[in-house]
């Protein structure tokens, strides 16, 4: 079909993507966005193609629904990890492998522009969320001064402030599970006292994270040091990169994750250690926010527990990295800006011990007792969900430090691949 | 002259504001009455929540204490524009006198710093 | 009226041309930076200009329509009034106005004003969020602005800005008043919500103030910030780095070089420095930058001083 010459050279611009995260997969759409011929954007207005990674649950059908009709017409899903929902099925683009999403992305981006697919039709029922015209005296949709929806919606009745007591409205709306800039899946009603978090309430938990096959193994049998290290540190680069597009810095984090997909074990980070510093990294947007307490840090293990102060770390307990004369590392600060820098100090770390294991030599030895990405396993037992610490953690936070604070906590139960809902617990 | 430079001025805000709303294209002044994009895609974006209530309200703007200092200075900035201009035919006198006021707005910027006001209240 | 029409056209095509350049020097920092995405810097702004251009068009459930259309092309226009000022050789001056620094001291607090419309306008959460938390920047670097700009007057004892560039033929400002631009960048990084001091379109709020918007009107508004900070950049170049004066080469080529330094120096910083809170901001702002403006002021006084 022939298009004019400015959908032509729109259809060589980078497909701006919305990820959709139906799963615990924010790591591989990372990985995924390195490719130059799609770009993820933030918000689904900016967006022509929408990527649905992993299985959506009936339970967020509406949220979907809403997200999916967000993207100004006409716009297309591609389906990856995931069947179609069976309204969409007909016609839906799927994507089998995750190199593919470029030349995917592109290819429905020429027919969209062309003409070719016309788009997806919507999903909710097109109609005013509160019908409100004409009713009331002057049409503004109700009785007394407060009973109106003059602008479509309830109007917000003044509460107290938690700060300074002046009575003004509150703000208040639901979020997620399929916000870009909250852990994926995570649910929650938020009240704003002006951009102050007032209550944060978490509706439905994130997806639980699976662990990755060499963890998996791990906690069978001995597996390989450096096998096991390069995907710790390739995973805390990840969270960091996250970190930094909150905060901000896209590049930059764009640059962290092309780095995270070449690790080579020995390889240094000092450059990117000593860029964060000097750019002001650990002084940004909630960097001195979000101190754990004791509960608080034990509940969340790993890194968030050691960046406290606390110093459990499995891997003391293992006679593999004992040989390789391994302490963990501690910091006692407890805040936002302390757990970004451990993450980069163990991802250095990690790449040290993946250097001196050798390839394949000193293999792990404990396997009850596994340090994970998040927290450790004990006899089994993997890490559960710890969200709900958010409900006290983030109230009385300006937004972006809320965000950021958000940004440097793991919370998402730890899962193996392939349990069910039940898991391992 | 400065008619001129004014007129200038003029045509160039004129033209852009002109190529400003060509390049923004044709806008969906009134929703209700033009065919406008479905309801569910006008939905104001929060990942698949919804919202409560409209989201003009009274906001609580918490830096509301340092508009008012604020507006003490853009009061003196009024004096301080013909002030540049005589500055080196005046010499001494007027750094004097511009020092004089700026210690004393600078007294406000003290006080207000130990009163919290740039504190996010 | 002839030379009007034709100062306004140069103004134009600096306006479109500015745009391109910061596309392309934002695109060649990426690079440099390691962002594999970023694709060819010259040809890159085009496609996803017209990407921009043929995405349709959104609305939202009750807008203040008229304002929301609106808010882009005002700032866009606030942005081309600023670049009218800039004098780019001894005899090309589009708008010489007597008042010039006068003038670019009221589009900074008009800016504000725009911006917040932009978010606000929308009738969206995360938008006015965003347009609040910016109204705090914008009322915290405008003193900054003012403060420096009045210093570089002082010596040149005039408010215009071709009398501010020779004033600078014996020694430019950048070196008389050190302290001068590295506070304006701060204040170019915060009109045009850039990298840091991105409190408007930020990730953390889903794009901001533009994140209801789509198409047409984003493309106005994403040009009005690269129009906004050439503008800055150019005055920038003006007031502190001698503007057209230079040896050898002609004037503009010299306005030109000084202002893509600035702008790149912007765009640099812009990319590198994450974003501070807020709340922060603002207490380093009048606690900090502000008494430095003052001593910036005073440096100037003594040093204009026969």
């Amino acid at each position: 079909m022939a298009m004019n010459w400015l959908r032509q050279l729109a259809a060589k611009a980078p497909v701006p993507v919305y990820p959709l995260l139906a799963g615990n997969l924010r790591t591989d759409i990372q990985t995924m966005g390195l490719d130059p011929r799609i770009e993820w954007v933030a918000s689904p207005r900016h967006a022509r193609v929408l990527l649905v990674a992993g299985e959506l649950s009936p339970a967020t059908d509406r949220a979907f629904g809403k997200v999916h009709d967000q993207l100004p017409g006409p716009a297309a899903s591609i389906w990856w990890q995931g069947q179609p929902l069976d309204s969409l099925a007909d016609g839906a683009t799927i994507l089998d492998k995750a190199d593919d999403l470029g030349r995917v992305a592109h290819q429905l981006q020429v027919d969209l522009l062309s003409g070719k697919h016309r788009g997806e039709p919507a999903l909710c029922p097109d109609e005013p969320p509160e019908p409100w015209q004409g009713l009331g005296d002057i049409g503004h949709g109700g009785e007394g001064m407060m009973g109106g929806k003059p602008y479509g919606r309830s109007m917000a009745m003044p509460t107290d402030d938690l700060r300074d007591g002046l009575q003004l409205d509150p703000m208040a709306f639901s979020l997620g599970p399929f916000c870009s800039f909250l852990p994926p899946g995570l649910e929650a009603n938020v009240t704003l006292h002006g951009d102050v978090v007032a209550s944060f309430e978490v509706c439905s938990t994130p997806y639980p994270s699976l662990l990755p096959g060499v963890f998996e193994k791990a906690l069978e049998g001995p597996v390989s040091i450096t096998e096991l290290e390069l995907a710790r540190a390739r995973h805390y680069l990840h969270q960091l990169g996250h970190a930094l597009w909150i905060n901000q810095s896209g590049t930059v984090a764009h640059a962290v994750f092309a780095k995270a997909r070449s690790l080579k074990p020995g390889e240094s980070l000092n450059k990117l250690k000593k860029q964060l510093i000097y750019t002001g990294f650990y002084r940004s947007a909630g960097a001195d926010k979000g101190v754990l307490g004791d509960s608080q840090a034990l509940m969340t293990g790993g890194v968030a527990a050691r960046a406290c102060g606390r110093g459990s770390d499995a891997r003391v307990d293992d006679d593999g990295y004992r040989s390789l004369g391994f302490k963990p590392l501690v910091m006692d600060r407890g805040d936002a800006a302390a757990r970004w820098w451990l993450w980069l100090e163990e991802a250095q770390r990690s790449l040290q011990l993946a250097h001196d294991a050798g390839p394949g030599h000193v293999k792990t030895s404990n396997t009850r007792s596994v340090e994970l990405l998040r927290g450790a396993s004990r006899d089994g037992q993997l890490p559960e969900d710890g969200t709900a610490m958010l409900e006290d953690l983030l109230p009385g936070l300006e937004w972006s430090e809320a965000m950021a604070v958000l940004a440097s906590l793991d919370l998402s139960a730890v899962q193996r691949a392939g349990a069910g809902a039940e898991g391992t617990l | 002259m400065e008619l001129t430079e004014l007129l200038t001025l003029l045509i160039i805000g004129l033209l852009t504001f002109a190529v400003g709303l060509w390049l923004s294209g044709r806008p969906i002044t009134k929703p209700q009455y033009r065919a406008a994009p479905p309801w569910p895609q006008r939905a104001p974006f929060l990942g698949g929540g919804s919202p409560e209530n409209h989201a003009w309200n009274r906001f609580h703007a918490r830096y509301y204490p340092m508009t008012l200092l604020l507006i003490a200075f853009e009061m003196e900035m009024m004096f301080m524009y013909p002030w540049a201009v005589v500055y080196v035919a005046e010499g001494m006198k007027a750094l004097v006198e511009m020092g004089m006021f700026l210690a004393i707005l600078s007294v406000g910027i003290i006080y207000g710093w130990r009163e919290g006001a740039f504190k996010w209240q | 009226m002839t030379a009007s029409l034709t100062n306004a056209l140069l103004v134009m095509a600096i306006l479109a041309i500015g745009v391109y350049l910061v596309a392309i020097i934002n695109r060649a920092w990426a690079n440099a930076l390691g962002h594999s995405g970023a694709g060819n810097p010259f040809t890159a702004p085009f496609y996803s200009a017209a990407s921009l251009w043929v995405a349709p068009a959104n609305t939202t459930e009750a807008p203040d329509a008229m304002a929301w259309h609106l808010a882009p092309v005002l700032y866009l226009t606030l942005a081309a009034m600023g670049l009218a000022l800039v004098p780019w050789s001894q005899n090309l001056v589009p708008v010489d106005l007597t008042t010039g620094i006068v003038l670019w001291g009221a589009l900074e607090p008009l800016a504000t004003v725009v911006i917040f419309l932009h978010g606000w306008s929308a009738n969206a959460h995360l938008s006015m969020l965003g347009a609040y938390r910016y109204v705090s920047l914008g009322l915290s670097y405008l003193l900054v602005s003012m403060f420096v700009l009045i210093g570089v007057a002082l010596p040149a004892e005039s408010l215009q800005f071709s009398a501010v560039v020779e004033s600078q033929a014996g020694l430019w400002n950048v070196i008389r008043q050190p302290l001068g631009l590295p506070l304006f960048l701060l204040v170019g990084l915060g009109i045009s919500f850039w990298g840091p001091l991105n409190f408007a379109d930020s990730n953390d709020l889903a794009g901001g103030t533009s994140s209801e918007s789509s198409g047409r009107a984003r493309l106005v508004w994403q040009a009005g910030r690269a129009v906004m900070l050439v503008a800055f950049s150019a005055i920038g170049a003006t007031a502190f780095l001698g503007g057209w004066l230079g040896p050898v080469l002609p004037g503009f080529v010299w306005m030109i070089l000084k202002t893509m330094v600035v702008l790149a120096m912007a765009l640099l910083l812009g990319q590198l420095i994450p974003r501070f809170s807020p709340d922060r901001f603002l207490t380093i702002a009048w606690v900090l930058l502000l008494p430095l403006a003052f001593v910036d002021l005073v440096w100037a006084g003594l040093e204009a001083l026969p």
